[in-house]
């Protein structure tokens, strides 16, 4: 199998380095195997994948749809348990985590973003934002007011009352990406987040999440299948075939 | 998240499907608002029993009687307590004669002096009362009308107890050897006369048969000897109507009553017995009155004297007593009432769980963000409890309201027939302040459990699986 602890050898940007050489891994994945339906018809999705990210790069995981991506993602997002092996998350095992402590690690360590989305559409855009500080039990007002800040971040502000039906797919994708960041959590986690929009706006949120990546270094891991996106934002693709890592490419 | 949030997040999710809310809201409060009618009646008529016999002072009285008379024997349904009188007189039996009425009457004056009792007995009396029960069958004739009735016989004393200080027409009897005789506003009707101002000073004649106990037995003996006639005879007796007990006066009893001075009974002939049973005992040397009345200053005293009389080997039993035994069935009216109302309630909370469920399979995607936003098992199972919480909430307070209006709706109707009967009205429904907290307490109660199915199959739902689903 391919060997972990593959440090980002280049980076567009230099002050990423800096950040991105920590002695430890953020995410670091050790021989993850994992099976649906093991009793009746064994399915492997994932078939013993080992491999570490780094704080503060930008890794993007590539494959063909069944190829496992997204019960990568699932697992590294604390939704779903390995079969066989250890997720560990800034010196934390994930993948032992009891249902509480999973959704604890859900609320504060990662920021998801999704290619559909996912807004509660009879929540303002400002709400929706402030969901995931809702369930830490932060005050009202100091949601509220980390929810525009965010809503700011991603140059909303305007926007903050009108509910996501009022909005355009883009301007959605820019509310879950400050709903993501207002936890400030450890990494942001983003299921084909263009893969809904067209390419104009689709280059607004890359463009987002390539600059919250180098002006916040905000640790980035993408799902998609687009290659030639991956390619112009990440500093690590790795490529899934058929549960397995088939390649993993650093530039 | 913070208890003020969950309230405040579950009222917005409430909010978003208005018209599925309110109607399961208006479900929960028509049962809560039946539950509350249902119990408030029975309250309410428990409280107009009361109420009325407290006006009346009866938990001021004791009554003693010959036998002992076991309450609970009696208000059993078992028949093993029957007892078997042939041949075996009953325990405790005691004569009651003038002779033990006069050592009760001392028994309670010695108390009195001792200070251990009241002094005052009432307005004009400053001697205890203490009376034997006589209640006699008679035939009243008034001018040519003519009437079966049971005449009572009371002392002039208790013209100062409530229901007799308050006759509006004439006045109770001022001595207990009087040949006046205090009539019921309702028998004078009966009588044909309208008009009570008009009916004081009349005079009425009262019949009563007597029976020659001692010829019956020689009857007995000789049964063909039947052939001379029957041992009865009938007296004939003249009275003027004294007063006269208006119609609003006793609230709950109809009230044909004919009340005649005590003394002035004793010279009446009439049949001293009431049952067949009364007449064996009778003519077992057992004469002597079927009980003897005190009335207490207070219920306290009551009880004091209902302690003296035990002392005196009598068999004495306060009218709280009977109330107590009263007081069980009437816990099993309102039980009765309480089940159909719960069940009325339990039916409407159905429809929480039918709502949620629904609200569930709507917001499946959404709980599934939720969760993959950070929310635990426990914090939706949080958001679904509270909602089915703050419509259980809000069911029972509306409730309350809907129970309130339908009852003085209710009362309101039935008083116009009341008010024909007896030209009172009367409130049949009885709204205490632990009723409306026990109901809104109940019905979220209730609307927790029904929430409870709903809110752990939110809690379980896999947001994998759940963000999969479009």
């Amino acid at each position: 199998m391919s060997a972990p602890l593959i440090s980002v050898s280049a980076s567009p940007d230099p002050s990423a380095i800096v950040s991105a050489a920590p002695s430890h891994p953020l995410i670091d994945l050790t021989r993850i195997t994992r099976i649906y339906n093991a009793e009746t018809a064994p399915l492997r999705a994932l078939d013993d994948i080992s491999f570490s990210i780094d704080a503060g790069t930008f890794v993007s995981i590539v494959g063909k749809s069944g190829s496992g991506k997204s019960t990568l993602l699932n697992l590294i997002a604390g939704m779903d348990k390995p079969t066989s092996g250890e997720i560990t998350v800034a010196g934390k095992v994930v993948s032992e985590m009891t249902s509480e402590q999973l959704s604890l690690y859900r609320r504060s360590a990662v920021g998801m973003i999704f290619q559909s989305f996912n807004l509660i559409t009879s929540m303002t855009a400002a709400e929706n934002v402030a969901l995931p500080l809702f369930f830490s039990g932060t005050p009202e007002q100091e949601r509220n007011a980390r929810a525009i800040e965010m809503l700011e971040t991603v140059g909303l502000a305007a926007r903050a009352k009108h509910r996501p039906t009022e909005l355009s797919g883009g301007e959605q994708q820019r509310v879950a990406i400050a709903r993501a960041l207002v936890t400030n959590p450890a990494f942001i986690l983003a299921d084909e987040p263009t893969g809904n929009l067209d390419t104009k706006t689709s280059d607004d949120i890359t463009d987002l999440l390539s600059h919250i990546n180098r002006h916040e270094r905000k640790t980035i891991v993408m799902i998609t299948h687009d290659v030639p996106l991956a390619l112009r934002l990440s500093t690590r693709i790795i490529t899934l075939q058929d549960g397995k890592i088939k390649t993993v490419d650093s530039h | 998240m913070t208890f003020k949030d969950l309230i405040k997040f579950s009222i917005q999710n409430l909010f978003r499907s208005k018209l599925r809310t309110m109607l399961t809201t208006i479900g929960v409060a028509i049962g809560s608002g039946a539950l509350v009618a249902m119990v408030s009646y029975g309250t309410g008529t428990q409280k107009n029993f009361t109420d009325e016999f407290q006006d009346l002072e009866l938990f001021n009285t004791v009554r003693i009687t010959s036998t002992r008379v076991d309450l609970s024997t009696l208000l059993s349904f078992s028949r093993q307590t029957t007892r078997s009188t042939k041949d075996q007189k009953p325990k405790n039996e005691v004569v009651l004669t003038d002779s033990v009425l006069a050592a009760l009457r001392d028994a309670i004056r010695a108390e009195t002096k001792a200070g251990k009792l009241s002094a005052a007995f009432g307005a004009t009396s400053a001697e205890p009362i203490v009376y034997p029960e006589v209640v006699f069958p008679s035939k009243l004739q008034l001018d040519t009308i003519e009437t079966a009735v049971m005449t009572e016989a009371l002392p002039a004393a208790m013209a100062s107890s409530p229901g007799y200080n308050q006759i509006h027409y004439g006045k109770f009897f001022t001595s207990d050897s009087s040949d006046e005789i205090v009539i019921s506003e309702i028998l004078l009707n009966r009588m044909g006369l309208d008009n009570p101002v008009a009916a004081i000073g009349k005079e009425i004649k009262l019949t009563t048969i007597s029976l020659d106990v001692e010829k019956m037995l020689n009857y007995a003996n000789a049964p063909l000897a039947f052939a001379g006639g029957m041992p009865v005879s009938e007296q004939q007796y003249t009275f003027k109507i004294g007063g006269i007990l208006s119609k609003d006066i006793q609230k709950l009893s109809n009230g044909f009553r004919l009340i005649m001075p005590i003394e002035t009974s004793k010279k009446v002939n009439r049949l001293n017995f009431l049952s067949t049973l009364d007449l064996l005992r009778k003519t077992q040397q057992m004469a002597g009155y079927q009980a003897i009345i005190v009335r207490a200053a207070s219920q306290k005293d009551a009880e004091r004297i209902k302690g003296l009389a035990e002392n005196m080997g009598l068999n004495p039993t306060s009218f709280t007593d009977q109330f107590n035994e009263f007081k069980k069935l009437f816990l099993l009216f309102d039980m009765a009432l309480g089940i159909v109302g719960t069940i009325a309630l339990i039916v409407a909370t159905l429809g929480i769980t039918n709502t949620m469920i629904m609200s569930i399979m709507e917001r499946y995607r959404e709980i599934g963000i939720m969760k993959a936003l950070g929310a635990s098992d426990d914090d939706v199972r949080k958001i679904f409890f509270v909602e089915s919480a703050v419509i259980g909430f809000v069911g029972g307070v509306v409730g309350i309201v809907l129970g309130w209006l339908t009852t003085r709706g209710i009362n309101a109707v039935a008083n116009i027939f009341v008010e024909q009967q007896s030209g009172t009205s009367l409130d049949f429904f009885y709204f205490p302040l632990w009723l409306v907290g026990a109901s809104v307490f109940f019905s979220v109660v209730i609307s927790l459990l029904a929430g409870l199915y709903p809110a752990n199959r939110a809690a379980k739902i896999e947001p994998v699986e759940a963000l999969r689903y479009q």
